[in-house]
């Protein structure tokens, strides 16, 4: 559980989880929507992969996200969405900064 | 070599401990009935069956089919309004049977059940719900 809710502590995976409510996306068309680089949000991938929220089908070099959370955690994310979540300073979870500095 | 097998025994074995935690919780129940009275056993029996819907509720959008579906969207749609109408009736049902009338639990709790199942079969019998052309939207990683 402690992983769901690191999962769901960062708003680009937040905003991630509510593209793939609406169909499932492949990695290249999720990164389109947003403005940071592929090792980032492949590593965005990897923690929500590692969290048991998204499944990943791979077919050729194509890699096909699909949605896999449960009604609780759904209704985590909304809770999540509109009062937000803290994360605590020794989070080891990847953050876009964090990914940025290991690059 | 991976066991290809093992996430499907281990669905089975939490499937198993589930079940059996609901049927001891169903035995102990029965055998405290003389103590708790026929009334608050037949709570606890309804708050039981509850739980257990919306545990089954709770899981359908989380498993997914083995083979990528022919709709994917479709497919995610039903099961996720599925989850989320059983995971509700689940939830009514067993709050009508914690805080309803005991003459009136029943009814209520049935009529709450009633409608997520109506519900939730209805969608998934929907044929209007399904895009003629599914599969899913594929763009090049690289």
């Amino acid at each position: 559980m402690t992983k769901v809710f690191k999962a769901l502590a960062d708003p680009t995976r937040r905003r991630v989880l509510e593209l793939l409510q609406r169909a499932p996306m492949s990695a290249g068309e999720l990164a389109d929507h947003f403005d940071v680089s592929k090792p980032t949000m492949s590593a965005h991938f990897t923690v929500l992969v590692n969290a048991d929220l998204i499944a990943a089908d791979k077919s050729g070099r194509t890699i096909t996200y699909r949605l896999k959370m449960s009604v609780l955690e759904e209704a985590l994310l909304g809770f999540a969405r509109t009062f937000g979540l803290q994360i605590s300073n020794n989070d080891k979870a990847m953050t876009p900064a964090r990914a940025r500095a290991r690059r | 070599m991976t066991n290809v097998h093992a996430p499907w025994r281990a669905e089975v074995g939490r499937s198993l401990v589930a079940a059996g935690l609901f049927c001891q919780g169903a035995i102990v129940i029965k055998s405290l009935s003389p103590e708790l009275g026929t009334d608050l056993a037949h709570r606890l029996f309804g708050v039981l069956a509850g739980a257990l819907v919306i545990f089954m509720g709770n899981a359908i959008p989380k498993t997914l089919p083995r083979k990528a579906p022919r709709h994917p969207v479709a497919e995610q749609t039903k099961r996720r309004f599925a989850g989320w109408s059983l995971t509700l009736g689940g939830l009514g049902y067993m709050l009508a049977w914690m805080l309803a009338p005991i003459e009136n639990a029943h009814g209520i709790a049935a009529c709450f059940l009633g409608a997520s199942f109506l519900v939730m079969s209805t969608q998934a019998c929907s044929r209007f719900s399904m895009p003629r052309s599914g599969g899913p939207t594929t763009l090049s990683q690289g």
